[in-house]
């Protein structure tokens, strides 16, 4: 085993530049991305509209569009709490773990995959009440516990 | 989109070149806007895996950013590529992973990839600027082994066995701040790993 001390240039690059307060510096970086929540609205909009109808042909062709499904759900992850909804940030990462937990039994329901997706329709709706949302994630939360009990994960901190 | 309370600290990414690597545009646009609000003026972005090797063989960069899922199974070989191929500086530099979600036969490749912080999606300013702010206090050695080439992972501040009292009064701390659900830096998150291996 090969062991070698370097200095840290992240930390020599930090003190060289003049000093800014952190809360200054996150509440300029939350007023750029308060910016931005249209866009991501309409990025949202645009992977909502990807997900399929249903799945379709042999077991091969269906688990590559489970895969799309899951990779669909992947990139919503961190758009949606930017656009304003946070709560479809947690359906998506949901159904990422419903999908590959499916994947991984190669696997091809299309019903788990089916009520996430129409979850997350009913949560970018703004006439949803707060409660209403919250009894949705819950009845998620319910269905991913049965498809992917135990999934391991690398979620390590989030805001 | 933050309720956590930034840290009492001084950050200016003015005079740090980073590199940011994520296939998806949206998901670094987010970035980018978090790393200019913390005075950040070079990002270089990176699309597509060849860029990024390109940059980073032609280059120095003192922080890396990269989502390796986005960009697909090759994706995962970026960080372990440049701990195993890049001459320094570039070989040391600091890595953030970010991801999304992580498909669990690409957990292990994820966690021996040699990063020396993984954060997941979606991620606040507060969380971004306080892994930064960890990275940059990083004091840990590089190791080269067969199977694992980066920060040495055996710097722990391992809590001892359950039920047993410990030897030094800060023996529970890191199984305590778990527990009570707050922040956790790379050794709860070692912990865990190994927990999940």
């Amino acid at each position: 085993m090969k062991i070698t001390y370097t200095k840290n240039r992240l930390r020599d690059a930090l003190d060289s530049a003049p000093p800014m307060m952190a809360a200054t510096a996150v509440k300029q970086a939350e007023a750029l991305l308060g910016e931005m929540q249209q866009e991501c609205v309409a990025r949202l909009d645009v992977l909502l509209a990807a997900f399929p109808a249903g799945l379709s042909g042999d077991d091969d062709a269906r688990r590559v569009q489970v895969r799309e499904v899951y990779e669909t759900s992947r990139r919503m992850i961190g758009v949606a709490t930017v656009a304003g909804i946070p709560e479809m940030d947690i359906a998506a990462q949901s159904l990422c773990e419903v999908a590959d937990a499916l994947l991984v039994r190669q696997k091809s329901d299309w019903e788990p995959l089916r009520v996430h997706i129409s979850t997350m329709h009913l949560l970018r709706r703004s006439d949803i009440p707060e409660a209403a949302k919250g009894q949705l994630l819950v009845a998620l939360e319910s269905l991913r516990a049965k498809i992917a009990p135990a999934a391991p994960t690398l979620q390590t901190a989030t805001a | 989109m933050s309720s956590a309370k930034p840290p009492k600290a001084l950050l200016n990414l003015q005079r740090t070149s980073v590199l940011l690597a994520d296939a998806d545009m949206m998901g670094q646009s987010i970035v980018v806007q978090m790393l200019i609000g913390f005075g950040a003026r070079t990002v270089a972005r990176c699309d597509e895996i060849a860029d990024a090797r390109r940059h980073l063989t032609s280059q120095p960069y003192d922080l890396v950013i990269a989502d390796p899922a986005s960009f697909g199974p090759v994706g995962y070989d970026l960080i372990s590529w440049m701990r195993r191929e890049l001459p320094a500086p570039n070989r040391h530099a600091s890595v953030l992973i970010i991801t999304g979600h992580t498909e669990s036969s690409r957990i292990g490749q994820l966690r021996d990839s040699g990063a020396n912080f993984v954060v997941s999606r979606p991620l606040s300013a507060t969380v971004l600027l306080e892994r930064i702010l960890w990275m940059s206090r990083e004091k840990r050695p590089y190791v080269e082994t067969l199977h694992y080439v980066g920060p040495d992972r055996r710097w722990r501040d391992v809590p001892p066995p359950a039920g047993t009292a410990g030897r030094r009064q800060k023996d529970l701390e890191v199984a305590a701040r778990i527990a009570a659900g707050g922040e956790m830096n790379q050794t709860d998150i070692d912990l865990i790993m190994n927990a999940t291996a």
